[in-house]
């Protein structure tokens, strides 16, 4: 639709978040560059983008108050698709990440589907059975999973030239520019949805659903495209995690960690603001590794946990909703 | 053909009956009072109509068509829509948005894309007396205005049929005098109206036809002035005379 195009939701930025994420923007374009020949740091930054992917999936549906448990099912899904394509059948693993990510896409469509009429805490914790029950599946159909052992082998994404960076920078160099790509197509396609009717649509789902349906609302199929989208870039995450560790386990890639984890970074990023979960995952994730970590190397826990504590206690809207709502940015669709 | 018929339309909820057996023609440019004490089925027939509910027994029809099966959103694309008589706008979107909801999904044959909806819900609620509050959140309305603004979400869709559940509650006189009077607009182009309300004689003097229910059931139909001196229709509000 013409005026739900990316480019006009971006327009509507106000002057001093766009230049903000023009420049935040810059910085993860150039950051394997600048930090170069630190592949630490450039692993960290790859690991941000697919979390912070992973918080931005979590957060579409959650804005037509669909609140996943179970986000760990899509990533699982998409973590052992590609696993299994690129190892089973030798597809390359860029094909693989694809083809494992509209896997998870289904997923969620099936998800809405046969959570069907089922809301709030209901269907969060119907999500969380969903992520329990494919852990369970992949850790006894051994034929296919190997089990509880893992498939190991993973081929790794397959160097991209880059006019000589990667050879310049190192072999993750690839992975960190998959994520941004992907984690950028998200943060794309949700601009574009929340210009849409279906922005207005999802948000009328979420404040009353009997309402939405009374105006012509299709609920079953907003609900569908959510977790749909939602499940395909939630799928691409877990598909270069995969990838990039070349490794992949039922405990590890349907963890409820993974399902707590996407909702933690979103509240603390502002699940109603465009980039909130990429931003919370980036501040928690970098937190995390180059703060706490070293301010209490035996405690670093502790200091992430308050910090989400004292988020959600004093700033409801999540981070940069509050940033946000302090410099009069715009809130919402208008 | 009528425009919609409800035809020995029952439901039940557990061993409390709410609807029995109740038959209903809807004509097009036609305003039906349908009233009643409270707890007689008012509501619940709406929600038969409009799909929220599905009959324990009975047929709906709509332009012949049998659409008992129909989910909600289906029945307002086809031309059916209602108010609640709770109030439910989406308190966290502006009024124009609310309105604009409709135009988007009610109406999807007429692609407007959403800026060509609000500037058309800005129309719908300047019609009904809320232009001024068209870009505020409509959790900062009284009653008397989350009421219109239900009904101008309901009247964005051009429903060829609008039920109408409480709307004049909360009102003050003059504001009760217009809506009845944008009602009256709306059946001179067309739409068929059913009303339920409380303020049974502003209802009576704009409708065109009055149907009493009792207990779930008709108890009386017709001419708006030989229903309510019906002594059965008296009798339902006022009680058995002599007891």
């Amino acid at each position: 639709m013409r005026d739900g195009s990316p480019v006009r939701a971006l327009r509507e930025v106000r002057g001093i978040f766009r230049w903000v994420g023009i420049g935040a923007g810059c910085l993860a374009v150039l950051l394997p560059i600048v930090v170069a020949p630190r592949e630490y740091l450039v692993y960290l930054g790859t690991m941000t983008l697919v979390f912070g992917l992973l918080a931005q999936s979590w957060g579409l549906p959650a804005q037509g108050g669909l609140i996943s448990f179970g986000h760990a099912a899509f990533f699982g899904v998409g973590a052992y698709a590609s696993a299994l394509l690129s190892l089973r059948w030798q597809l390359s693993p860029w094909i693989a990440l694809v083809a494992a990510a509209v896997l998870a896409a289904a997923c969620g469509v099936v998800a809405a589907e046969m959570a069907g009429n089922l809301a709030g805490p209901y269907f969060s914790l119907a999500t969380l059975a969903m992520a329990e029950i494919l852990r369970v599946v992949a850790l006894h159909w051994t034929s296919l999973t190997e089990g509880a052992w893992g498939l190991v082998g993973i081929p790794g994404l397959p160097p991209m030239g880059m006019g000589g960076l990667a050879h310049r920078f190192g072999s993750r160099v690839t992975d960190y520019y998959a994520a941004l790509c992907m984690l950028t197509t998200m943060c794309v396609v949700q601009a574009w949805i929340r210009r849409a009717p279906l922005g207005l649509a999802l948000q009328a789902v979420r404040q009353g659903e009997v309402r939405a349906a009374a105006l012509g609302v299709d609920i079953r199929r907003v609900k569908r495209i959510a977790l749909g989208v939602s499940g395909l870039f939630a799928g691409g995450a877990g598909a270069l995690h995969a990838h990039i560790f070349r490794w992949v386990d039922p405990a590890s890639a349907f963890s409820l960690h993974l399902s707590v984890l996407p909702l933690v970074m979103a509240m603390f990023g502002g699940s109603r603001v465009l980039l909130g979960p990429a931003f919370g995952a980036a501040v928690l994730y970098f937190g995390n590794e180059l703060v706490f970590q070293r301010l209490a190397p035996g405690g670093h826990l502790w200091l992430y946990g308050g910090a989400v504590i004292l988020i959600i206690l004093f700033l409801p809207d999540g981070l940069l909703g509050w940033i946000e709502a302090r410099a009069g940015g715009r809130r919402g669709p208008v | 053909m009528a425009l919609c018929e409800a035809i020995g339309l029952s439901r039940r909820f557990g061993g409390n009956v709410a609807l029995q057996d109740v038959t209903l023609r809807l004509e097009p440019a036609t305003i039906v009072a349908l009233i009643g004490p409270n707890g007689s089925g008012k509501t619940t027939l709406f929600n038969l109509l409009a799909g929220q509910l599905r009959p324990s027994a009975g047929t709906v029809r709509w332009r012949g068509r049998d659409i008992t099966d129909w989910p909600p959103h289906r029945r307002c694309r086809a031309g059916i829509n209602r108010t609640f008589q709770v109030a439910r706008p989406f308190l966290d979107l502006t009024l124009r948005e609310n309105v604009a909801l409709g135009l988007l999904y009610g109406r999807p044959l007429e692609a407007v894309g959403r800026c060509g909806a609000l500037a058309r819900a800005q129309d719908v609620l300047g019609d009904i007396g809320l232009a001024a509050k068209a870009g505020e959140a409509a959790r900062d309305l009284s009653l008397g205005e989350l009421k219109r603004l239900e009904l101008a979400m309901a009247v964005a869709t051009q429903p060829a049929l609008l039920l109408i559940d409480e709307v004049l509650a909360g009102q003050s006189p003059i504001a009760a005098q217009e809506i009845l009077a944008y009602l009256a607009r709306l059946r001179a182009q067309g739409s068929a109206i059913c009303l339920v309300d409380h303020r049974l004689q502003a209802l009576l003097a704009v409708a065109d036809r009055a149907v009493a229910l009792h207990q779930g059931r008709v108890i009386a139909e017709g001419r708006p002035e030989a229903v309510t001196k019906s002594p059965v229709v008296l009798e339902a509000y006022l009680g058995e005379p002599g007891r």
